[in-house]
């Protein structure tokens, strides 16, 4: 019978649990079998009796040995999920999907949107972007929250801006303490001079929405907008049906695409 | 490659050297229904209440390995026969092979003799007889049937058995084009060409029929959607599902594409005419009319298509 199970997780231990936010966790996992993923693309993360649900590593692609995974309670798997502690034995299914297309973003500016726990991606992809840094021509991340209790990765963000990455950040209520800027995520376009070239969003659906229809109106073009699409993503390997977005399964033709291949499909941002 | 042919007598001749667990399908009162051979069995009409596409997955199975034993399904007509050609593009094509999925059965086909009031295959451009994707297909001639190899374990089945069969004579062949022709025009009607863009007010009073039962999707040829459930030990076990239950596209905190009954009974046509060519190269309805029959609000899905419209691309994939 089968020579591969595509259904059959590989084995991985929880060697770290770091709290984000009160709703938001950063799990480690080292797998018993080294997983390569290119950044971008997702994993099944399995908990045994319970369910799987999937996710974009939060690491670096050239860390091989262990994953970080950052999960926002958000349903049944999820609660399940912030219940591990170290030790604990699940499963990593993957990796599956395509990542994001790096070679496209040589010599360019790329602007980094992100949003919320939509930041997770994000930092893999801003840790690969910048192990190859000299590759682009400038890295922006503009990054949003809900409040500055709410941003992810609070004690990361001075290592990448020390690398060059040029950050801002807003979040949507302050506090007494927050000195940067306070407003929607799409106020921090008025802090940069971009030169409209590469742009990758990634967070909650109408942040998503509204960011996507704030590069269009500074001019960037829809081929060079990309965009992680949210579906639910059940067998993860284009043969379940959930995932559909308009002709595209988005678990085996994305979960990244280019705002240009979607735009004319109903409903993307529901 | 040559025709054969083979009497009626030695009808169970054939079916008996197949190999491992056989099914046929059997005739009660005027529909068809598979079950295990031996048995009596009848190849005369139109396709079988249930398609046959769980003899090649599970509706509900464990994702695990495990002993299988060889099957063979005999007279699978020419509808069911494309959405077999369907699933296994969906299940074992792509980046991935679904393991589960079975190419290994022995299908022996057989040409319609006479179809359902449902069956509308013609008016999407089909034809009432198997083209491909058998191993042997038998057409209802005088006193037997001819007997059309379409894989090379057909041929080594054929060659084994050589003693039932004798060459077809020109007359047979010529009785057995002249049978397809008057089965294809019992099937009366308009063309069916979808539009691309779907005016879903067309079919307001249709889709106000519709409770999301998944009748539809659960009993259609090629329906494939399915879910999975974590057990323990890192088994899955997978079960049926479908687009039109209302939490199928659900996403975690709650965001949901297709919460209206419209926008799923719409899905499902798009699925079949408008993605299923863009994702799998063919159309995803084979015009059996099984959705007619199964359906609790009455609803006729050939009569959804018509009122579609005209001048589809994706018809004639």
């Amino acid at each position: 019978m089968p020579l591969t199970n595509p259904y059959k997780p590989i084995i991985a231990k929880v060697t770290r649990v770091v709290d984000e936010t009160p709703s938001i966790k950063t799990f480690t996992l080292v797998p018993e079998e080294k997983i390569e993923f290119k950044t971008g693309q997702f994993v099944q993360f399995t908990v045994p009796e319970v369910g799987e649900a999937p996710f974009t590593p939060s690491s670096s692609p050239f860390v091989k040995e262990e994953m970080d995974i950052t999960i926002m309670k958000a349903g049944r798997v999820t609660e399940a999920i912030h219940c591990l502690k170290e030790g604990d034995i699940v499963g990593i299914r993957g990796p599956l999907g395509k990542g994001y297309p790096l070679e496209e973003f040589y010599g360019k500016e790329v602007l980094v949107l992100g949003g919320g726990v939509g930041m997770a991606p994000l930092r893999s992809l801003l840790l690969t972007l910048i192990a190859q840094k000299t590759k682009f021509k400038r890295i922006v991340l503009l990054y949003g929250a809900r409040t500055p209790e709410d941003i992810v990765y609070k004690d990361q963000f001075a290592a990448w801006e020390q690398e060059g990455v040029k950050i801002h950040r807003s979040v949507d209520k302050g506090d007494g303490t927050w000195k940067e800027r306070v407003g929607v995520v799409t106020v921090l376009f008025d802090e940069v001079k971009l030169d409209n070239e590469i742009a990758i969003v990634c967070g909650p659906p109408i942040m998503m929405k509204f960011g996507t229809f704030k590069l269009l109106e500074i001019g960037y073009k829809p081929e060079n907008i990309y965009l992680s699409m949210e579906k639910n993503m059940s067998c993860g390997i284009g043969k379940c049906g959930h995932c559909a977005l308009g002709p595209y399964f988005v678990c085996k033709d994305g979960p990244v695409f280019k705002y240009s291949e979607i735009k004319n499909i109903e409903d993307i941002w529901d | 490659m040559e025709t054969k042919f083979i009497s009626k007598d030695k009808i169970t001749g054939l079916i008996s050297s197949l190999e491992g667990e056989i099914f046929v399908p059997q005739k009660r009162e005027n529909s068809f229904h598979w079950q295990k051979y031996p048995c009596a069995f009848s190849l005369e009409g139109f396709r079988t209440s249930l398609p046959p596409k769980f003899f090649f997955y599970s509706p509900q199975e464990k994702l695990i390995e495990k002993n299988i034993i060889k099957r063979a399904v005999v007279g699978i007509k020419a509808c069911d026969l494309r959405g077999i050609l369907f699933l296994r593009k969906v299940f074992k094509e792509g980046d991935f092979t679904d393991p589960f999925f079975r190419d290994d059965v022995f299908i022996i086909s057989s040409d319609c003799t006479y179809i359902h009031e449902n069956c509308f295959c013609t008016l999407l451009g089909d034809n009432p007889y198997p083209e491909k994707g058998f191993d042997l297909n038998l057409s209802e001639v005088e006193g037997g049937f001819l007997v059309e190899i379409g894989s090379r374990k057909g041929k080594i089945l054929v060659e084994k058995k050589q003693g039932l069969f004798s060459p077809a004579s020109p007359e047979q062949i010529e009785e057995s084009r002249k049978r397809r022709e008057e089965v294809k025009n019992q099937i009366k009607g308009k063309k069916i060409e979808i539009e691309k863009n779907i005016e879903p007010e067309k079919i307001a009073d249709e889709i106000k029929k519709c409770v999301s039962c998944s009748a539809c999707t659960n009993i259609c040829p090629s329906c494939f959607c399915f879910l999975l459930d974590e057990q323990s030990n890192f088994e899955k076990v997978r079960f049926l599902d479908s687009c039109q239950y209302c939490g199928y596209a659900r996403v975690a905190g709650g965001a949901n594409p297709r919460k209206e009954l419209d926008k799923r009974f719409i899905y499902r046509i798009k699925c079949k005419f408008e993605y299923s060519p863009e994702r799998f190269g063919l159309r995803g309805c084979f015009a059996c009319g099984r959705c007619i029959s199964a359906c609790f609000g009455g609803i006729n899905f050939k009569d959804v298509l018509l009122k579609l419209g005209k001048g589809c691309r994706m018809c004639n994939v």
